[in-house]
């Protein structure tokens, strides 16, 4: 965070620039959007000729560095050394002027070009590039077009296959912003779908060509698919601000850090979620998580007959599995705390959600710190719900 | 009259932020062991999170400038005081004991006081329109 400090107070100029690349490719991998802000950085008439230089250099170390992915054969069965971590290596050593006097950075360099189609860092950040604005692009004009949903939604599988977005064009594997560890070649067009709301947000399933082995370290047992990714859903969203979603989401995951460092593991979600731009952004979409609202209508309005309906045991507690019934009030506990620390407002059914493994979890965090909506409408939210059930 | 009725449970609950009605059904209501253990765990979890307060906020104060729609351009205060509010929620000048006992009655509040009224004037409501 502290970069990002740097970077917008614009106390950053080229000397710090290795420091800053370091850490970068370290933490968080999200390049793209580096290079983003640095171009709106650009435009500014006062420090632009600062952010031209630290861009240049930028481009030219990027654009030296090989992009390596885990499908080379010949680093397989390497599993400490990921991809990125070789990326990070090169890059921090870029930092000296003279690379071909380190005997072991030019052996690394031959054995990079031994790879068929070995693109560098740079190319690989435009073709992300394109591919997620291009995406990002006919989202729009989708949900601008005239008609229902329906309609909306046909045109957007027709134009994601027409333009070029599906496996067909054989695009090279890019990471995703959102979950930069997962690489994508192309969307499923087929599975495309459109959320009826006023901003009409895509839901875009994407096709995993590779996945980096640092993804199962940072997951828990729980969350861990047991075969490998294929597809990756992630909704894509235009004219709304994520910033302060992406902030609380941080905010989770640190708090569940500090929990789990005291020993308590609460079985957050902190879902993936990225803000592209001011107005756009990806974010991950929980499968197989239904709003509590939802799940009462269906259920008689008893969370407990859903559990019982999703995953049965005989004999146990409630007839409920167990670790299911244990990672709701784990759950249940750790959302309850946070939302009330950070005055999360605008609570109503419809966005908390429940997974069938138990896991409960809040999402939309658009009212935080104490602000909420109208002081009405979840009154009636609830109105609606029990006469329902009457 | 109805009015004052809708606001406060509104605004007790919004403490909480969440319809606590239908998650304590889950648990098997409120005499089962599982409350006790949600219970248990909240106050373990909001203590665990009381010691870290400072980074917390620290990390908090950092975006103040970042143009954070509710931190910045919050209608009630400047980002000083929103996270000054942020803050008290922490009760950091309650000792872990005394914040266990504040964090049950924020529960119990949400719960015993709140919950079964707005339930039963919701109830009557829809009967009489029909």
């Amino acid at each position: 965070m502290c970069n990002w400090q740097t970077i917008y107070t614009g106390k950053l100029w080229a000397g710090d620039f290795d420091l800053v690349v370091y850490d970068f490719f370290g933490t968080t991998l999200t390049l793209l959007l580096f290079s983003r802000y640095l171009k709106v950085e650009l435009q500014d008439p006062t420090h632009g000729v600062r952010y031209r230089e630290v861009f240049s250099a930028l481009k030219a170390r990027l654009s030296d560095t090989a992009f390596t992915t885990s499908d080379q054969h010949d680093r397989a069965h390497d599993s400490a050394s990921t991809p990125f971590k070789s990326i990070v290596d090169s890059v921090s050593k870029l930092g000296t002027p003279f690379r071909g006097s380190d005997g072991g950075t030019a052996e690394r360099d031959r054995s990079v070009k031994k790879g068929a189609k070995q693109l560098s860092v740079w190319d690989v950040l435009l073709a992300q590039d394109s591919f997620i604005s291009g995406i990002m692009d006919i989202q729009l004009r989708c949900r601008d077009a005239r008609g229902k949903k329906d309609v909306k939604e046909a045109q957007l599988k027709s134009l994601l296959s027409k333009e070029g977005y599906d496996r067909k064009a054989q695009r090279y594997p890019v990471p995703l912003p959102s979950a930069p560890d997962l690489l994508v070649n192309g969307v499923l067009p087929d599975t495309a779908k459109m959320f009826k709301s006023t901003l009409y947000p895509a839901l875009i399933e994407f096709h995993v060509e590779g996945t980096l082995k640092s993804r199962w370290s940072t997951l828990s047992k729980g969350q861990r698919p047991e075969n490998p990714l294929t597809s990756y859903k992630v909704i894509v969203k235009t004219g709304d601000d994520l910033r302060q979603d992406q902030l609380i989401i941080m905010v989770i995951q640190l708090m569940d850090g500090l929990l789990k460092r005291g020993a308590l593991d609460l079985c957050l979600t902190p879902y993936a979620i990225i803000a592209m731009s001011p107005t756009s952004g990806l974010v991950e979409f929980v499968d197989g998580a239904i709003p509590i609202s939802q799940v009462l209508s269906k259920y008689n309005g008893s969370i407990m007959q859903f559990f019982q309906a999703t995953a049965p045991q005989k004999g146990a507690k409630y007839d409920v599995r167990p670790d299911v019934m244990s990672t709701y009030v784990r759950s249940c506990a750790g959302y309850c705390v946070i939302t009330f620390l950070l005055g999360v407002g605008d609570r109503h059914l419809d966005n908390i959600l429940l997974r069938a493994t138990g896991h409960f979890f809040h999402i939309d965090f658009g009212f935080i710190f104490g602000r909420d909506p109208k002081p009405l409408p979840p009154a009636f939210r609830l109105t609606r719900e029990v006469s329902n059930r009457i | 009259m109805l009015r004052i009725l809708l606001c406060v449970p509104h605004c007790v609950c919004r403490s909480l932020s969440l319809s606590i009605k239908q998650m304590v059904d889950g648990f098997g209501g409120l005499d089962s062991s599982e409350y006790r253990q949600f219970c248990s765990l909240a106050c373990q979890a909001f203590n665990a999170l009381r010691k870290s307060a400072g980074l917390v906020l620290n990390l908090l104060s950092l975006m103040s400038d970042a143009g954070i729609e509710d931190l910045s351009n919050n209608p009630s205060a400047d980002s000083d005081g929103v996270l000054a509010k942020v803050e008290e929620r922490f009760r950091l000048d309650l000792t872990d004991e005394q914040a266990e006992r504040f964090f049950l009655g924020l529960i119990n509040d949400c719960l015993a006081a709140i919950a079964p009224r707005v339930m039963d004037v919701f109830h009557s409501f829809s009967v009489a329109r029909r």
